[in-house]
C-alpha cells in the first residue's frame, strides 16, 4: 500500500524529465554526509565549473569513478573545478565503508529521500553532470569507464577556459 | 496438494513481497544488502545442500555445480 | 546416489548490484546422526572479478564420512526394519568445481566444470549458461544446460563400473519487485539414463507360509526424468531492520516421487556488525512407485527398500549468527537439527517401515571480501 502511495506522489510531484545537456542545473540542496546540519545548495557553485556525481557503495563502476574524480579535483581545483558527490546509500555505514577504501576530498552530500536524484531524474549509476560557470549542464556521463575519465578531463579543460 | 496449494503459496508470496513498485536505478541500496542475496555464500550453500540431498529424493532446482554424490 | 548437475549458479546476479571485486572463504560442516553417520566437510571457495568483464568462481571440498549406513531391510522380527550389516567405515569424497563467466554488456555467458570422486563413485559434469539483464537489471533471464557423466562402483564388488548420463535444462527469471523486494523462480528439467541401483542395499523378506526367505537386491529403473521448480523471495523491512527469506521447491519425477520443500528465515540485524537468522525448513515426500520394505510376490523386476525413496516428512530448525568486521572479514556460525519421520509427512501416509532419522549439524564459515 505504501509503495502505491509513494508512486502516486512521485508522479504528482512533477518529477523532472531526465536532465540533458543544455538544461539548467536543478536548484536543489542537500545535507552534507559528514555534517548533516549543514545544507549545501548546488546553486552556490555559480562561477565555478561543477561536476555533480551520483555514487553509492553498491555501484561497481564507482570504484573507478571516485578515485578518478579525486584525481581531477586535485588537478583542476585551483583553476575553478568543483566536485560534489551525491551519495545514494540507504545506510550511512555503507558509505563509510566505501570511503575507508576510497578517500576523497571533495564535498559529499546524502540524498536519503531521493530528492536530488529525482530532480536530475538519474537514469544510471553512476551518473555525472558537468556544469559550466553559468549554471548550464553541458555534458552528462552515464556509467564510468577509463574512456569516460579521459573524455571528462578534456571537457573540464574546455569549460574551465570559458568565462562565467 | 496440487493446484490449490500452488495458488495459496503464490498469494502468500505476493503478500510478503509487499506489492510491486517502480525502482529507479539509484534505489538499489537495500537490494545490495547481503541478506537480500538469493543464495548463501558458496561454502555454506554447498555444504548444506548435500546435508539434505543425501537423505531426500528431491534434488536440484538451481543448485550449485554438480558432480553428484554417491550418497549411501 | 544423486547426480546434481554442473548447472551453473542461477543467481549469478544474486545481489542486485553489490560491488565487491572478490571473495575467498573456508567453511567446515560437522554433521552427526544419532547412531549412524558422522560427516566432517571442509570447503574452500573463492570468487574474483578480473578485468571488469570476467568472473571466476571455484570451490573444493572434502567429505570425511565415518559410521555405518543401513544396508539391509529385513522383516525377520515380524515387521520390516533397517539393519546395519557391515562394520563402521571411513569414506572420503572430494569434489571441485570451476565456473568462468564473461560479460558482454547486458549479456553474460558462463562455462562450468565439476568433479566428484570417492572410492565407489566418480562424476564429471559440464555446464553452459547464458544470462540477460533487462530493464536496467530489474529483470534477469537465465537459461542453462548441463551434462553429467557418472560411474558407479562398489567396494564389495570390484567388477562393478556402471555408467550413468544425465542432461539438465534450466530456465529462470529474477525480478526486482520494489526497492525492498526481489523474487527468483527457476525450473530445472533433468533426464538421466543408466545405473541407479544402490549396490549395497538388500531386502530380506520372510513369508509366514514359506520356509525360505527371499533376498532381493536394490533394483531401480534405468532412467530418471525429473522436474524441479524453485522460487525464492527476499523482502527487507527497514523499520524492523530485518529481512524475510523464503524458498519453496516443488519436485516430481517419473519414479512416482513428489516432494515439497519450504524454508522460511528471518535475518535480524543487531547493530551494524551482527545479525542473527532463525530458520525453519520443512520437507515432505511421497514414495517411489517401486519402493517397498518387503519383497512382494511375485518378485518384481524393480524394487528398492531404501527409505530415502519412501514417504516421509522432515523438519529442520536452524540458527545462524553472522559477524562482519572491518576490512571485509565475515564470520558465520550455523547450528541446526534435522528430524525425518513418517509422522511428519504432509497429509499423513508416511511409509510404515520408515525409521526416524535424527541429526544435528554445525557449520562455521570464515570469509574475506575484497
Amino acid at each position: 500500500m505504501r509503495a502505491l502511495a509513494a508512486s502516486i506522489l512521485f508522479a504528482l510531484s512533477g518529477a523532472a524529465a531526465a536532465v540533458q545537456p543544455g538544461d539548467p542545473l536543478p536548484a536543489v540542496s542537500a545535507r552534507e554526509l559528514e555534517a548533516p546540519a549543514a545544507p549545501l545548495a548546488l546553486g552556490s557553485f555559480r562561477g565555478s565549473v561543477v561536476y555533480v556525481d551520483f555514487w553509492a557503495s553498491w555501484c561497481v563502476p564507482c570504484r573507478v569513478s571516485m578515485p578518478a574524480l579525486e584525481r581531477m579535483y586535485r588537478k583542476y581545483r585551483g583553476l575553478g573545478l568543483r566536485v560534489v558527490g551525491v551519495n545514494k546509500d540507504v545506510a550511512h555505514a555503507d558509505a563509510e565503508r566505501f570511503l575507508k577504501r576510497v578517500a576523497v576530498s571533495f564535498p559529499l552530500v546524502a540524498d536519503g529521500d531521493d530528492a536530488v536524484a529525482r530532480a536530475f531524474d538519474v537514469q544510471a549509476m553512476p551518473s555525472g553532470y558537468l556544469v559550466d560557470r553559468r549554471g548550464v549542464v553541458r555534458y552528462v556521463h552515464r556509467g564510468f569507464t577509463d574512456e569516460t575519465a579521459a573524455a571528462l578531463a578534456a571537457e573540464i579543460e574546455i569549460l574551465l577556459k570559458e568565462g562565467g | 496438494m496440487r493446484i490449490g496449494a500452488a495458488w495459496i503459496l503464490a498469494a502468500v508470496a505476493a503478500l510478503l513481497a509487499g506489492g510491486c513498485a517502480p525502482v529507479a536505478p539509484y534505489q538499489r541500496g537495500y537490494l545490495a544488502r547481503p541478506d537480500m542475496a538469493l543464495e548463501e555464500n558458496a561454502g555454506t550453500a554447498k555444504a548444506l545442500e548435500k546435508t539434505f540431498a543425501a537423505k531426500e529424493a528431491a534434488s536440484g532446482g538451481a543448485s550449485v555445480g554438480g558432480g553428484g554424490c554417491g550418497c549411501n | 546416489m544423486q547426480a546434481a548437475l554442473a548447472l551453473p549458479i542461477l543467481a549469478v546476479c544474486a545481489k542486485a548490484g553489490a560491488a565487491e571485486v572478490g571473495e575467498i572463504g573456508i567453511s567446515t560442516l560437522g554433521y552427526k546422526e544419532r547412531g549412524l553417520m558422522r560427516v566432517i566437510e571442509p570447503v574452500l571457495w573463492g570468487r574474483a572479478q578480473i578485468a571488469d568483464v570476467w568472473e571466476v568462481q571455484a570451490s573444493a571440498a572434502v567429505d570425511i564420512i565415518t559410521g555405518a549406513s543401513p544396508e539391509l531391510v529385513t522383516n525377520a522380527s515380524g515387521r520390516p526394519v533397517q539393519s546395519i550389516t557391515g562394520a563402521s567405515v571411513v569414506d572420503h569424497r572430494t569434489t571441485g568445481d570451476l565456473k568462468v563467466t564473461r560479460r558482454f554488456g547486458d549479456f553474460a555467458l558462463s562455462a562450468s566444470h565439476a568433479q566428484s570422486s570417492e572410492e565407489d563413485y566418480h562424476s564429471k559434469a559440464y555446464g553452459l549458461e547464458g544470462r540477460v539483464d533487462l530493464d536496467q537489471k530489474l529483470t534477469t533471464l537465465t537459461a542453462g544446460f548441463g551434462h553429467s557423466d557418472d560411474h558407479v562402483g562398489s567396494s564389495i564388488d570390484p567388477t562393478l563400473d556402471a555408467p550413468r548420463r544425465t542432461n539438465e535444462y534450466l530456465f529462470g527469471v529474477t525480478q526486482v519487485l520494489s526497492p525492498l523486494a526481489v523474487v527468483q523462480s527457476s525450473l530445472a528439467v533433468s533426464r538421466g539414463k543408466g545405473w541407479y541401483n544402490d549396490p549395497y542395499k538388500l531386502t530380506l523378506t520372510f513369508y509366514p507360509d514359506q520356509g525360505l526367505p527371499v533376498l532381493a537386491s536394490d533394483r531401480r529403473p534405468d532412467h530418471r526424468d525429473s522436474v524441479s521448480w524453485l522460487t525464492r523471495l527476499r523482502r527487507h523491512f527497514p523499520q524492523a531492520n530485518g529481512t524475510l527469506q523464503a524458498d519453496y521447491r516443488y519436485f516430481r519425477d517419473d519414479w512416482g516421487i513428489r516432494a515439497h520443500t519450504l524454508e522460511v528465515a528471518w535475518q535480524q540485524d543487531l547493530g551494524e556488525r551482527f545479525a542473527v537468522r532463525p530458520a525453519l525448513r520443512y520437507y515432505t515426500q511421497g514414495a517411489a512407485g517401486f519402493y517397498s520394505p518387503v519383497v512382494p510376490r511375485p518378485q518384481p523386476e524393480i524394487l528398492s527398500s531404501d527409505q530415502r525413496l519412501g514417504a516421509f516428512g522432515g523438519l529442520s530448525p536452524s540458527l545462524r549468527v553472522t559477524a562482519r568486521f572491518e576490512g571485509g572479514l565475515v564470520v558465520e556460525a550455523t547450528a541446526g537439527y534435522v528430524v525425518d519421520a513418517r509422522s511428519l509427512r504432509l497429509g499423513g501416509g508416511g511409509s510404515e517401515a520408515f525409521e526416524t532419522l535424527r541429526a544435528a549439524y554445525g557449520l562455521v564459515s570464515v570469509s574475506h571480501t575484497f
